[in-house]
């Protein structure tokens, strides 16, 4: 057993974590008021997760020592364990992702309330009981829509929330991270399907009069679009043809039925989950919201500095009175010269890996951002 | 070729165009750091160290495969991370590798020499032996400390630990275009470890003339 529970912590030290990026991810749970103890562990694998550890599992453990015992009873429960992918891996700005997995703790607080679009959920009920030619839906089969649906809806609510702390490089690291896990549907019962998930964070980018899209547009020259302009994206096909392939899928037609019809359903809906955790926010921690404002501020004060080799740690003319940058922002400037400015940033490389020598460049230049604009902080919080 | 004076560092700090700008980022206290009365910026000790561990190689040797390779060089090092308010002991006669905490960038007409501080040296602590920087330069400095004195000495990450003079390499006549300075490709440490001792040329010679009478 206390082996067993070794295995928790592995990975969590400094040649295995990307040491620098703790901070600012410590940092959102204690400005969201989370107070359990954090674990932050890095694995060699393309993985992002949020796992609540109970005291429980420790208490199995027989004659603890003396030291263990004031360990746990040091640890404020459920102890939170976040999962990144080890320094060899990790490439910075993908650690936008965790920002969803710190949505995932947050589901319980921000308590989504769908009832306002009731007459949308039995349109949903009807629309599967149309394709499974049965009405009303038996116990077991309103249990598992009940299970899709909230595991989808803790999901999508997790985006949203990821999506309002961190802007475009939620999009940026969440599209490229769904084609590395599959590239198909993406879809299984825990989770909507990737092109779903896209295209509702889309919507966000898009949606105002001067948004994030437009900003995008503005400093890049290039649309926007849900779909990167790649083929390589799968797209959902329309409800009766994604049906068909899901029952193929999973060999059954209840489970077909729920994911086929539950994807318009979200997509209807979808505006209820970012308005609340929305307003959530404004209520709670409004200083977290990453604004069109802010990325528009962000891509003038560093995109031109960073593509000649200088970190985004701090801004401001005047040496005395240097703001440190935020973490979201690091991201989204680096997401920003990744996708539409690498070939430009001035850094020697050899030509035969010449872009993958300064994707390596740009992912250590914002890894210096993020850790001294962190020391900046850390210095200043003494007086 | 001038030396920078305490203003004229201050000017190239605040420059506005980027290809001349100085880059010391972050000054935690820019005034203690940069005085105009002297002709240098105080830098600080980083977060990241590299402590020599006890080998099993008799000896390091560049056309070893064994023990002269970048994956072998590396394992000679154990890394220490040490936060802001922790310290770490340098033992007397002990080796480490540390870092600059401030990033520096230096501009295509900018040089550097980095020198320990005096209160330092008079502790026994030898800074840096490699203290040339050149022009086009980006990164943290990789400081190579030594404690030649009788007395551990704990160091924390935020002492100033050495002072960067610049030297103007060029005369403004012979100055590079704008055009040219735009151009030009910044480099860098990657790592603190080293990677290899000697350049590409210079050491597919050496290995050749190695075979030719080894």
């Amino acid at each position: 057993m206390a082996f067993e529970n070794l295995r928790f912590m592995a990975g969590a030290d400094v040649d295995d974590l990307p040491y620098p990026i703790v901070r600012p991810m410590q940092r959102w749970f204690d400005d969201l008021g989370l107070s359990n103890t954090t674990l932050f562990r890095a694995e060699h694998a393309a993985n992002y997760e949020l796992r609540l550890i109970n005291e429980s599992v420790f208490q199995r453990i027989r004659d603890k020592s003396a030291s263990l015992n004031d360990a746990i009873g040091a640890i404020s429960w459920p102890l939170i364990r976040v999962t990144v992918p080890g320094s060899a891996l990790g490439i910075i700005p993908h650690y936008s992702i965790v920002a969803h997995e710190v949505g995932h703790a947050m589901f319980s607080r921000i308590k989504i309330d769908l009832s306002s679009e009731k007459a949308k959920e039995n349109e949903l009920v009807k629309r599967i009981e149309t394709r499974l030619s049965k009405s009303p839906l038996s116990p077991d089969e309103r249990n598992k829509l009940k299970q899709v649906h909230i595991s989808w809806l803790m999901e999508l609510s997790a985006d949203a929330f990821a999506h309002l702390i961190m802007g475009p490089a939620l999009f940026f690291a969440s599209s490229e991270f769904f084609q590395l896990l599959s590239p198909s549907y993406g879809v299984s019962e825990t989770h909507p399907p990737h092109d779903l998930r896209r295209e509702v964070v889309h919507k966000q980018l898009v949606s105002g009069t001067n948004s994030f899209a437009d900003v995008f547009k503005d400093k890049s020259g290039k649309t926007l679009k849900d779909d990167f302009n790649s083929n390589l994206m799968k797209r959902l096909p329309d409800a009766d043809r994604f049906y068909i392939e899901l029952n193929q899928q999973f060999s059954d037609p209840v489970t077909a039925a729920i994911m086929a019809e539950l994807v318009p359903y979200y997509r209807d809906v979808s505006h209820l989950i970012y308005d609340q955790t929305q307003k959530y926010l404004e209520l709670n921690c409004p200083s977290l919201i990453y604004t069109p404002d802010q990325f528009a501020g962000n891509l003038t004060d560093y995109t031109d500095a960073l593509l000649s080799a200088v970190p985004p740690i701090e801004t401001g003319p005047d040496l005395n009175q240097k703001i440190p940058s935020e973490f979201s922002s690091i991201l989204n400037v680096g997401w920003f010269v990744l996708l539409t400015k690498l070939d430009l940033l001035r850094v020697k490389s050899r030509e035969q890996a010449h872009m993958s020598e300064k994707a390596e460049k740009l992912h250590s230049l914002l890894l210096k951002a993020v850790e001294l604009s962190e020391a900046v902080r850390s210095w200043r919080s003494v007086t | 070729m001038t030396v920078l004076s305490g203003s004229d560092i201050r000017q190239r700090l605040q420059e506005g165009n980027l290809d001349r700008r100085l880059v010391i980022a972050p000054l935690l206290e820019p005034s203690e750091q940069l005085r105009d009365d002297q002709c240098s910026i105080d830098v600080r000790l980083g977060f990241e160290f590299s402590l020599v561990s006890a080998s099993l190689y008799g000896m390091i040797d560049e056309f070893d495969p064994d023990t002269g390779s970048e994956s072998k060089l590396k394992t000679l090092y154990r890394r220490q991370y040490v936060p802001l308010g922790r310290g770490i002991v340098i033992h007397p006669h002990q080796f480490i590798l540390a870092t600059t905490l401030e990033y520096i960038r230096l501009p295509y007409d900018l040089m550097s020499y980095v020198v320990g501080r005096s209160t330092w040296g008079r502790l026994g602590l030898i800074v840096a032996t490699a203290i040339g920087i050149h022009p086009l330069f980006a990164g943290s400095l990789t400081l190579e400390l030594r404690n030649l004195g009788e007395t551990p000495l704990k160091l924390y990450p935020g002492e100033a630990i050495a002072q960067l003079f610049f030297h103007s390499t060029r005369e403004e006549e012979n100055a590079t275009s704008d055009i040219e300075a735009g151009l030009s490709q910044y480099s860098g440490t990657v790592d603190m470890v080293p990677r290899r001792i000697s350049s590409g040329i210079t050491h597919s010679k050496l290995l050749k003339l190695r075979k030719k009478h080894g």
